[in-house]
């Protein structure tokens, strides 16, 4: 449900993808093989893979219309008022913020930063190009700024 | 520089996220579950639950309704009394002939009857040990009884006597004499005390079964899913473990005709030469088997049963001269404790899903676990006398008996079923002792269950 919830921006998107990806376990259990000898740790990959490809595939279907964001050289730059500015956010104020980002931001946001995708690999599945995954993950990253600011009034350090 | 740190907590913050549980959630993947991946109730016929106690009613009041007449024996040990009776009739005197064995014919407690027949009814009587063979020696002592009364049937007159069926057919073995003396004798047979086989006691409970949660396994239905609900589904084309498909878990009808089986058997037998001197009694046991296909399935297991029936110097072969001792017989009244070996295939047909029908034929080998034999002989001065003989683990016939039945087969499970059926069996060789052709027919119920 962590994982769905990053993907959605409320929590009836976040347990539709939940609901969807769990049909799709029961439905193709028989087809999990252990990949190494904690099954446990396995199907635990397994499953978490599931979630985020079905929250893809629910991405895809709701925002289609959305086109490749174009590269904004504009940063927002606000003075850096305190060294542990980062230390100060708690995991919930970033898993907040991470939700309110664009949906496309997000997505790129989570693929990137959290699940380890490569740009090639996001560009590959969400159709788009990796020169296009990175301008979304710039401008993610720039949003998160502003969104921490708004709720906290916590600086954040300059984007180059 | 985008601060390296925050990506690094916003990986720890997901990770260390734990959403609360909400139970609606559940609501609605149950109401996707049900779509998708519908599962079948079973629905259950209450009404054939009822037909295994109204078979174990029906086998009940066959039982106790046949008994009656036996209740009115007396035991080996009662023997030690003198009867006083008035002189009656020659068939009469045989009809109140007094015995051994109990009242109980069908008397599953086989201790009460060995030790009934051990005990002698005199003062003399004593058990001796046996070695390892089942020698015999006889002790016998004569009591003389006067004044047999020929009327005094009723049981509370005469409570030592067995009242006996079917005298249609009856050679006359009744004496002419007016006023004949019944010598009573015990003769106590030294032998070891045989262990009684524990087959009968076996339970075997059928198997559970699995509560494993079917999931049908439809890949085009997969598919058309998966295409319905996302457009483009990547979920294929990943780097997602794809492995060769694991076998369902749902077993095909099929597999469910072979395998092992076993249960409980019970009912009515009857045993005879005519079937009509022969005595209704309750054997019970066990079956097991192997089904090779639907319709080919091997039976065997272990069924005990008290034999008791009277027959004619004719029909009794001996395996030594014994009327050279009684020259005189004019009847032998056997008692017998039989353990059935049955080795029987069985042909199924008409076969559904609930029921079928089949035949079953084959051969069965008798282990003649208890014989005692009441040998009534005139003796040199024209009085009857009555002689008892028993044999213990002595006679054995193996695959002698052709056994041939027919019957019905209910499912009421995938494992569990009810099976009745009407038998016949005829020995190729003697039986017993006296190794007399001696048939049974009866009604076997199985309850049982596949593995």
């Amino acid at each position: 449900m962590s994982i769905c919830h990053r993907y959605a921006h409320q929590d009836e998107d976040a347990t539709e993808i939940l609901n969807d990806g769990f049909l799709k376990v029961f439905i193709e259990v028989y087809r999990f093989k252990p990949a190494y000898t904690d099954t446990v740790s396995s199907f635990k990959g397994w499953l978490r893979k599931i979630m985020i490809y079905t929250a893809i595939d629910h991405f895809r279907k709701n925002n289609k219309h959305q086109g490749a964001a174009e590269l904004n050289e504009t940063y927002m730059h606000i003075p850096s008022r305190s060294e542990d500015a980062v230390d100060k956010l708690s995991y919930g104020e970033i898993l907040s913020a991470i939700k309110f980002l664009t949906p496309g931001y997000r997505t790129v946001f989570n693929l990137f930063i959290i699940e380890g995708f490569s740009h090639e690999e996001i560009a590959k599945e969400l159709g788009i190009s990796a020169g296009t995954s990175k301008s979304n993950l710039a401008k993610a990253r720039k949003q998160l700024q502003r969104i921490l600011y708004q709720q906290n009034e916590i600086v954040s350090k300059n984007v180059v | 520089m985008w601060s390296e740190e925050f990506d690094k907590k916003a990986q720890d913050a997901a990770q260390n996220h734990s959403p609360t549980y909400d139970g609606r959630n559940w609501d609605k993947m149950q109401s996707l579950l049900d779509k998708h991946l519908p599962v079948e109730k079973k629905k259950r016929r209450f009404i054939f639950w009822w037909i295994l106690p109204v078979f174990l009613g029906i086998t009940a009041y066959i039982y106790f309704s046949f008994d009656k007449s036996n209740r009115n024996s007396q035991s080996i040990t009662n023997n030690k009394q003198v009867i006083e009776e008035n002189k009656s009739g020659s068939s009469s005197k045989m009809e109140n002939a007094p015995t051994l064995s109990s009242g109980a014919a069908i008397d599953p407690d086989k201790t009460n009857d060995k030790e009934a027949i051990k005990e002698s009814p005199t003062d003399d009587n004593k058990l001796m040990s046996g070695g390892g063979e089942a020698s015999e020696s006889i002790k016998s002592e004569t009591t003389r009884i006067s004044n047999i009364d020929e009327t005094s049937t009723s049981p509370s007159a005469n409570p030592s006597r067995r009242q006996r069926t079917g005298t249609k057919n009856r050679k006359n073995i009744a004496s002419t004499n007016p006023e004949p003396v019944v010598y009573q004798t015990a003769i106590i047979a030294d032998q070891s005390l045989a262990t009684k086989p524990a087959a009968t006691e076996n339970n075997l409970s059928p198997s559970h079964t699995n509560s494993e949660t079917e999931i049908t396994k439809k890949p085009e239905s997969i598919e058309s899913l998966t295409e319905s609900k996302v457009a483009d589904s990547s979920i294929s084309k990943t780097t997602v473990e794809e492995v060769p498909i694991k076998p369902s878990t749902k077993k095909s009808g099929k597999s469910r005709d072979k395998g092992f089986f076993a249960g409980l058997s019970f009912g009515p037998d009857i045993s005879g030469f005519d079937m009509e001197e022969g005595k209704w009694q309750f054997q019970y046991g066990v079956t097991a088997g192997y089904a090779f296909s639907k319709h080919w399935s091997v039976r065997s297991g272990f069924l005990a049963a008290r034999k008791i029936y009277t027959a004619a110097p004719s029909d009794y072969h001996p395996p030594y001269d014994l009327m050279q001792y009684y020259p005189g017989i004019q009847k032998i009244d056997a008692d017998c404790y039989v353990i059935e070996i049955p080795l029987t295939a069985v042909y199924s047909f008409a076969t559904s899903k609930k029921q079928n029908w089949f035949v079953s034929t084959g051969l069965s080998s008798y282990l003649m676990k208890e014989e005692t034999y009441e040998y009534y002989y005139k003796n040199a001065a024209g009085q009857m006398e009555k002689r008892t003989r028993n044999f213990e683990n002595e006679n054995s016939h193996l695959f002698s008996i052709f056994n041939f039945s027919g019957g019905y087969k209910y499912q009421f499970s995938n494992r569990i079923f009810l099976m009745a059926e009407p038998y016949l069996k005829i020995p190729l060789s003697g039986v017993g002792y006296g190794n007399v052709k001696l048939n049974s027919a009866g009604v076997l119920f199985t309850v049982g269950a596949k593995f």
